[in-house]
C-alpha cells in the first residue's frame, strides 16, 4: 500500500520534474552555446515546435484512452494538400474549415473502425497512415501544391507585437482549452476512465465506443491543424510533409508524463515534452550534427522515456 | 526436538514500505506434511509474507530458514528452485497451450536440440494419473474448467518437486463439489510429505482442510494454534478484534406491493442460461443461488446489456425497456457491481474520487461543465459514510485493500441511487470486518427503495440478507 502511494506522488510530480529538466537543459544549453542564448533562438524553438505541440494535444487525448494514432503525420499532410488550393481560391477561413473537417472525418473513420469494426487500433491507424499518405501522392503526383497568398504566412511565421510567434499562441491557447475540456467535462473524465479500465468504465455506464470515436475525431482535427500551420508556414503543401510527426507527438506526450497505457497524465505536460524534444533537436542543430540524427534521437527518447516510466513505477 | 520436522521457518520477518511496516516480526513455521492455514483480514499482511517468502519482495529483515539453512531469495525462480511453489489466486497458466506444455513450461525436456513433446506428454499424463487427476495432458488449458486448471497448477508444483506449496484462495473460483475434490487432493499431497500453506477467507474451509492455523492481524502474529483447538468465534475474534455485527440477520420493514423490475424469458446466445424469468419488488433483496457456472453472472450481464442474449425482455415499472449496452442500462437506473473487482469494477490507476463519481457526473454539472466542489462533496460524504480507510479522496484506488475497493464500487452506485442494483458476489475476497459493513450498506440501500439482485455463493449471506 505504502509503495503505491509513493508512485502516486512521483507520478503527480512527474510534470514538475520535467519542468526542472527543461529549465536545466535551457541553462546548460545557454552555457554551451552562445547562439542558443539569443532570445530569438528561444522564441524560434517555441515557433518550430508549435506544430508538433498542436499534434501532441490530439495524440495526448488518444493516449489517455490507452491507444495511439499512427496516422497522425499522414492526416496532417493530407489536410495540407487538400486545403492548399482552397486557401488560394477561397481564403483562410475556408481552408481551415476544409482541412480541419477532413482531419475530423478521418479520425472519425479510425474511431469507427476500431470500435464498431473491432479492429485493433494499431492495425487501423497503421493502415490509415498508408492510405492517407497514398491519397496524397495520388492527388499531387508528388508535385508540391503552391499558390497560397504570401500574406497567409502570418499564421505559420507571423509574430505578435513583433516577437511572439502566432503559431505558438495557437498551440498554447488550444492546450489550455483541451486541459479544461478534459478536466471539466464528462467527456474528459470518461477519457481518463477509459484509459484507467475500459471494461469497468463501460459497466459503469460510460458509452465507450462514442468516447473513443470522439477522441479519434478530435485527434484527427488537431493533426490536420498541425498540417495546416505547416502549410501556411512554407506556403506550399508537399507530399512528404509531416513524415513521422506522429513519433514526435507521441514522444512529447510520453516525456510529459502521459502514460502509454492511458488513464494518467495531464495534457498541459505535453507542452513541456514538446519543448524538451525541440530543445534536444535545437542543440543538435547548433552543434552542427546532421539532421539525419534527429530521427534516431526521437526514437531513442521515446524508448528512454517509457523505460524511465516503467522502471520508476516498479520500484 | 521438533526441528527435524520443520521444513520452513520464517523468523521475525519485517517488511516496510515507505517507512510503514506491512508486516512486523512475523514468525511462521511449516512442518513436513502439514497443511498450515494462514488467515487474516485484508491488509493483515498475508500476501506480503508470501511475497517475501517467494522472493517477490526483497529487502526485508528477519530470516527464512529452509531445511535448517538460511536462505535468501531474490526472485520467484530462486524460490521455485529451492522447492517453494505458489499457486496464485489468478490461475497463471498459458491458456492457448496444452496441459503438458504448461506443466513443463520453462523446463521442457530437450532431445537433439528439439523439444521432446512426446516425452513431455507422456510424463505429464503419468504425473496426472499418479495424482488421480482426471485431466488429459494433451488438452488445451483454455478448454478446461477453472477447477481443472487448478489441478494443472497443482500438478505443475508437484512436477517442480516442490516441497512447499502455497495456495492463495484456491477455492475462489470453484463450486462446492470441486472444492470437496480439492480438499481430498490437498490431504493426499500432505500424506506425500508435501507441506501446504493454505490462504483463505473462508473459515469453514480452513477448518476442513488445515492442521494448524496462523492468524495475522495488522501485520503482526496474533496466534498459531492447532485447528482442533479453534472455533469460528475465536478465529473471527483473532482476525478482526471484535465480533459485533457478524451473523446479523437483517429485517426490513419494506412492503412489497410494487413490482419494480421484471425480467422475462432470458436466454443466452451460445450459453447456459435458458428461459429465466423473475420479478423484483421495490426495496426487495432477491438472492440468486447456484454454484459457479450455472449462469448467474451471465444472467446479470445480460440484464444490463453487457452480454449477448437470444431472447429476454425487461420491464421497468411496467414499461418495456431495450438495453443494448450498460450505458443505456445506467441511464435507466439499472446498475451492476461486477464479480471481478480488478477486471471489471475498478477504474484502476485512478483515484477514489474518480471511481465514485464516474457514474454520477451527470448530477454535478453546471452549464455543461463538471462542478468539482459539488462532486467532491458527495465523494467525501460517501467515503465517510462507508468508512473507506484511506488518506483522502485522491488516494489511488488500487492501493486500497479489497474490502475498501469494494466499498468504493458500492459507493459509485450509492451516489447514483439506482432503482435496480445487481450485486455479483459483492463480498468475494473481502475480509470479515468489511463484509459486515458491506451487508449494512446493502441493507440500507434496500431500505431506501433500491431493488437488489444479489448473487452469492455464501449461504449465510443469502439467508441473512435476502427477502426471497
Amino acid at each position: 500500500m505504502q509503495k503505491l502511494q509513493f508512485i502516486k506522488i512521483s507520478k503527480k510530480n512527474r510534470a514538475w520534474t520535467m519542468v526542472l529538466v527543461l529549465i536545466g537543459m535551457i541553462v546548460l544549453s545557454a552555457i554551451i552555446s552562445p547562439n542558443f542564448r539569443t532570445p530569438r533562438n528561444l522564441l524560434n524553438i517555441l515557433n518550430q515546435n508549435s506544430i508538433y505541440g498542436i499534434m501532441a494535444l490530439g495524440m495526448g487525448c488518444i493516449m489517455l484512452t490507452g491507444s495511439i494514432d499512427l496516422s497522425a503525420g499522414s492526416i496532417a499532410c493530407l489536410a495540407g494538400v487538400l486545403a492548399a488550393p482552397i486557401f488560394g481560391k477561397y481564403g483562410m477561413a475556408a481552408g481551415f474549415a476544409v482541412g480541419i473537417s477532413l482531419g475530423f472525418v478521418i479520425g472519425l473513420i479510425n474511431g469507427l473502425l476500431i470500435t464498431k469494426g473491432r479492429i485493433a487500433y494499431f492495425v487501423v491507424t497503421l493502415g490509415m497512415m498508408q492510405v492517407a499518405r497514398g491519397i496524397v501522392y495520388v492527388i499531387t503526383n508528388g508535385v508540391p501544391v503552391q499558390g497560397i497568398p504570401t500574406e497567409f504566412k502570418i499564421v505559420g511565421m507571423g509574430k505578435i507585437a513583433g516577437f511572439f510567434p502566432v503559431s505558438a499562441l495557437i498551440w498554447l491557447v488550444l492546450a489550455v482549452v483541451m486541459a479544461l475540456l478534459l478536466k471539466y467535462t464528462r467527456f474528459g473524465q470518461y477519457v481518463y476512465a477509459l484509459g484507467g479500465n475500459e471494461r469497468a468504465a463501460w459497466l459503469s455506464g460510460v458509452d465507450k465506443d462514442l468516447i473513443k470515436i470522439m477522441v479519434y475525431a478530435i485527434g484527427g482535427a488537431f493533426f490536420a491543424l498541425g498540417g495546416l500551420v505547416l502549410t501556411l508556414r512554407v506556403l506550399m503543401a508537399t507530399a512528404d510533409a509531416c513524415q513521422s510527426y506522429e513519433m514526435t507527438a507521441i514522444a512529447s506526450c510520453v516525456i510529459g508524463g502521459i502514460a502509454m497505457d492511458g488513464g494518467q497524465g495531464n495534457i498541459l505536460s505535453s507542452i513541456i515534452g514538446a519543448l524538451i524534444m525541440g530543445l534536444v533537436m535545437n542543440m543538435l542543430q547548433l552543434m552542427g550534427i546532421s539532421s539525419y540524427w534527429q530521427q534516431i534521437f526521437t526514437g531513442a527518447i521515446i524508448i528512454a522515456a517509457v523505460a524511465v516510466d516503467s522502471i520508476s513505477s516498479k520500484k | 526436538m521438533v526441528n527435524e520436522k520443520i521444513v520452513l521457518s520464517m523468523d521475525n520477518i519485517t517488511k516496510t514500505f515507505g517507512g510503514v511496516p506491512a508486516i512486523e516480526n512475523v514468525c511462521y513455521q511449516l512442518e513436513k506434511g502439514e497443511v498450515h492455514a494462514l488467515i487474516g483480514a485484508n491488509g493483515a499482511g498475508k500476501s506480503t509474507l508470501m511475497k517475501v517468502m517467494n522472493g517477490i519482495y526483497t529487502g526485508y529483515t528477519g530470516e527464512i530458514i529452509l531445511d535448517g539453512k538460511k536462505v535468501e531469495f531474490h526472485n520467484p525462480i530462486d524460490a521455485q528452485n529451492a522447492g517453494i511453489a505458489m499457486i496464485h489466486q489468478e490461475l497463471d497458466l498459458v491458456p492457448p497451450m496444452t496441459v503438458y506444455s504448461n506443466i513443463y513450461l520453462g523446463r521442457e525436456p530437450v532431445k537433439n536440440c528439439r523439444v521432446d513433446f512426446k516425452k513431455m506428454e507422456k510424463d505429464a499424463q503419468k504425473l496426472l494419473d499418479e495424482l488421480g487427476f482426471k485431466v488429459s495432458s494433451s488438452a488445451i488449458v483454455a478448454d478446461l474448467s477453472p477447477a481443472q486448471q487448478q489441478l494443472v497448477l497443482i500438478a505443475r508444483c508437484v512436477a517442480l518437486d516442490a516441497r512447499v506449496i502455497v495456495m492463495d484462495e484456491p477455492t475462489s473460483s470453484l463450486s462446492f463439489n470441486e472444492t470437496e475434490e480439492l480438499f481430498k487432493i490437498i490431504k493426499d499431497l500432505a500424506n506425500k510429505e508435501k507441506s501446504i500453506i493454505y490462504i483463505s477467507h473462508y473459515l469453514e474451509e480452513v477448518f476442513r482442510v488445515s492442521d494448524r492455523i496462523t492468524v495475522l492481524r495488522n501485520g503482526k502474529n496474533v496466534v498459531t494454534e492447532l485447528t482442533e483447538n479453534c472455533t469460528v468465534e475465536k478465529l473471527v475474534k483473532w482476525m478482526v478484534g471484535d465480533i459485533e455485527s457478524f451473523n446479523k440477520k437483517y429485517i426490513r420493514e419494506n412492503k412489497f406491493d410494487e413490482i419494480c423490475i421484471e425480467a422475462k424469458n432470458f436466454t443466452q446466445l451460445h450459453g447456459c442460461v435458458e428461459d429465466v424469468s423473475f420479478a423484483l419488488h421495490k426495496g426487495e433483496v432477491l438472492g440468486i443461488a447456484g454454484v459457479v457456472g450455472t449462469g448467474r453472472t451471465e444472467l446479470a450481464k445480460m440484464i444490463i446489456g453487457a452480454e449477448k442474449k437470444k431472447s429476454g425482455t425487461i420491464y421497468l415499472n411496467g414499461k418495456k425497456l431495450k438495453l443494448p449496452n450498460p450505458a443505456v442500462a445506467v441511464k435507466n437506473s439499472i446498475a451492476m457491481v461486477p464479480e471481478d473487482r480488478k477486471l471489471e469494477g475498478l477504474i484502476t490507476k485512478r483515484t477514489i474520487a474518480d471511481n465514485i463519481s464516474v457514474s454520477s457526473f451527470g448530477r454535478h454539472l453546471k452549464a455543461g461543465f463538471i462542478d468539482y466542489k459539488l462532486s467532491n462533496e458527495s465523494v467525501d460524504k460517501m467515503i465517510n459514510y462507508m468508512h473507506v480507510l484511506c488518506t483522502g479522496r485522491d488516494h489511488i484506488v488500487t492501493a486500497l485493500s479489497g474490502g475498501n475497493q469494494q466499498k468504493v464500487i458500492m459507493g459509485r452506485w450509492l451516489n447514483v441511487k439506482p432503482k435496480v442494483l445487481i450485486l455479483d458476489q459483492p463480498t468475494r475476497g473481502v475480509d470479515v470486518g468489511a463484509k459486515a459493513e458491506i451487508y449494512e450498506l446493502i441493507n440500507q440501500m434496500a431500505e431506501e427503495g433500491t431493488s437488489i439482485l444479489l448473487i452469492t455463493d455464501e449461504m449465510e449471506e443469502m439467508i441473512n440478507l435476502c427477502d426471497r
